[in-house]
């Protein structure tokens, strides 16, 4: 599933990227994440959300998958499973800087369910899913605006 | 199925303690019709559960002065041919007789029910319409909700973890209102609604209104009450320009999903067809 | 991991057993009691095929823990003396049979429960048992004609 959310930040666009360089300081700002510790050049940890009446704990990895500065764009790579439910989640996550102070910046996800916790329906997970995202969006804004 | 341990409490005190022990880990279980399937999926895994179905007094059906109270015990079913279920509001008996089939209401309970808050089952539409409150209780004491704000999300309410539902209050309805439920289902009829409406209102001698509800179900992540579609019709006659009005104001305040059983404009616009129909039934 | 020990009545005979919190009334009766007539289908109380009485009306066996029915009366279709089951056979009211314990046994509950039942009645209370043979309208005949038998 595709989503997309926007949030404005009043920091110069340096600013905004040197945080979404920051993968630890970025990942944190995900609502749910807990245990971010370094990982190779990327990060991993735990994603604990509740989808419906089912709680889901995330593990897994997010990475930089490419990026370029001058363009102001960078690729996220996140994969994280289940295993006691069974199931994970793969998301490509594509932000783009514009603007600079305000930093325009825009998120957009592409998410992919796979296993069992494609059973609890799409209109369920789209939504929290959803959440998660302007959750982290919102986060980023108020890192950056604290720095 | 996974094991685990099941408790069954005699008493309402008996099973609070018992919840209060392990809240997160611990499910409380009415008439299991949601929580066995999940169980079974392996998609829910609790180390235990705790059955109500030996706490009587959860089960009552009484009438208090001109309200009804529902307990959160009592099965669908008995409250589809309860007679105080259809004095209070045929409208209401009717809901609860249209859900699902003849099996899942024998064993699926109100409280059951409310406490799953998926948006598209019957019950809460309407209960919401005739100004229904859940009444909660914990080992550290009880509270009362609004329906309207039991219901926060998509599959989530407000109850915190050790509460029970222990029953939900209707307070009496105005003189001579009139209550209606419509329920759109263009597959199968044990299905869920792709929307449905519920519609109260009360009428001066003069033919103004003077008491207004509209809910509406599955058209947003939870059932919701109408509420600027309810205040355009106050003082007004309900002819066909304040049902018209009514009933794209309703349409306007949902926020329906992208489903199986109706894409999300779909959802809306039949939110005002529907609406439409139940006012034109109150009228 | 808790074990519980219950005791109901099945087809009018007493029942004392002792079952793990997770047993499966469905389950309980067709591979401990020897009760094969009632089936397991979709195993998420659609299909209907589990259907068995408890204290007369008619519910779903998959979605049932053994220890919800501890002091209720069960009765699968082992268990029934009706004119329903001639009627069935009268009316072409089944082919595979696998849906038929469960069509009989709700059947019956039905005309316990309201012996004058309407065609419009019998076909809403039957809604909840699918068929995938016979189209339905040997069943609907089926049940009026035991119906209107007695």
């Amino acid at each position: 599933m595709k989503l997309e959310h926007h949030v404005r930040v009043d920091a110069p666009r340096a600013k905004v990227w040197a945080v979404l360089m920051d993968l630890p300081v970025a990942a944190r700002c995900v609502p749910g994440t807990r245990d971010v510790a370094p990982d190779g050049e990327g990060v991993r940890g735990t994603l604990d959300v509740r989808v419906g009446p089912v709680k889901l704990a995330l593990d897994g990895t997010v990475a930089i998958d490419s990026r370029d500065e001058a363009a102001g764009t960078v690729r996220l790579r996140a994969d994280a499973e289940d295993r006691r439910v069974g199931g994970a989640v793969r998301a490509l996550v594509d932000l783009r800087l514009s603007g600079d102070a305000p930093t325009d910046l825009a998120i957009a996800s592409d998410v992919a369910i796979l296993g069992r916790i494609g059973e609890l329906g799409q209109p369920l997970i789209a939504r929290q899913a959803d959440k998660v995202l302007a959750g982290f969006a919102e986060c980023l804004r108020a890192t950056v605006a604290g720095r | 199925m996974r094991p685990f341990d099941y408790l069954e409490p005699e008493t309402l005190d008996e099973a609070l303690a018992l919840l209060a022990n392990d809240p997160d880990d611990t499910l409380v279980m009415a008439g299991g019709t949601s929580l066995v399937i999940l169980m079974k999926q392996d998609l829910i895994r609790p180390a235990r559960v705790l059955g109500l179905r030996r706490i009587a007094e959860l089960r009552a059906i009484r009438t208090r002065g001109g309200g009804l109270d529902l307990g959160a015990l009592a099965t669908l079913g008995a409250l589809a041919r309860s007679p105080a279920v259809r004095s209070h509001a045929a409208a209401l008996a009717s809901t609860f007789a249209g859900v699902a089939t003849v099996r899942i209401r024998e064993q699926a309970t109100l409280g059951g029910n409310l406490a799953h808050a998926d948006p598209a089952q019957d019950p809460p539409v309407t209960l919401l319409a005739l100004d229904g409150v859940a009444v909660a209780r914990s080992r550290f004491g009880e509270r009362r909700i609004a329906l309207g704000a039991l219901f926060v999300d998509l599959f989530e309410t407000s109850l915190e973890p050790g509460e029970i539902l222990l029953r939900v209050e209707l307070p009496p309805l105005p003189a001579g209102a009139r209550a209606t439920y419509k329920k759109f289902l263009p597959a199968t009829l044990d299905d869920y609604a792709t929307v449905s409406v519920a519609a109260v209102v009360a009428t001066d001698a003069t033919g103004a209104c003077m008491h207004a509800r509209i809910a509406v179900g599955g058209a947003g992540p939870v059932p919701l009450r109408a509420r600027e579609a309810e205040r355009s019709l106050a003082g007004r006659r309900l002819d066909d320009a304040a049902i018209r009005e009514a009933a794209a104001l309703a349409a306007a305040a949902t926020d329906p999903i992208d489903d199986l059983r109706g894409s999300a404009a779909y959802k809306r616009a039949m939110a005002g067809v529907w609406t439409e129909r139940a006012l034109r039934e109150v009228a | 991991m808790s074990e519980h020990r219950i005791r109901f009545t099945l087809n009018g005979a007493a029942v004392d057993v002792t079952v793990p919190a997770e047993r499966l009334l469905v389950d309980l009766l067709r591979d401990d009691l020897g009760k094969t007539g009632t089936k397991d289908g979709c195993s998420v109380g659609v299909c209907g095929l589990c259907t068995v009485q408890v204290d007369g009306m008619p519910m779903s066996a998959c979605l049932l823990l053994a220890t919800q029915v501890d002091g209720a009366a069960i009765r699968t279709v082992e268990g029934l003396a009706s004119p329903l089951q001639e009627a069935f056979i009268l009316e072409g009211g089944f082919q595979c049979g696998i849906c038929t314990s469960g069509q009989l046994v709700a059947a019956d509950a039905l005309l316990r429960a309201k012996p004058d039942a309407t065609d419009a009645e019998i076909a809403d209370w039957q809604m909840g048992n699918l068929c995938r043979c016979t189209g339905y309208y040997g069943i609907a005949r089926a049940i009026a004609r035991a119906r209107d038998a007695r």
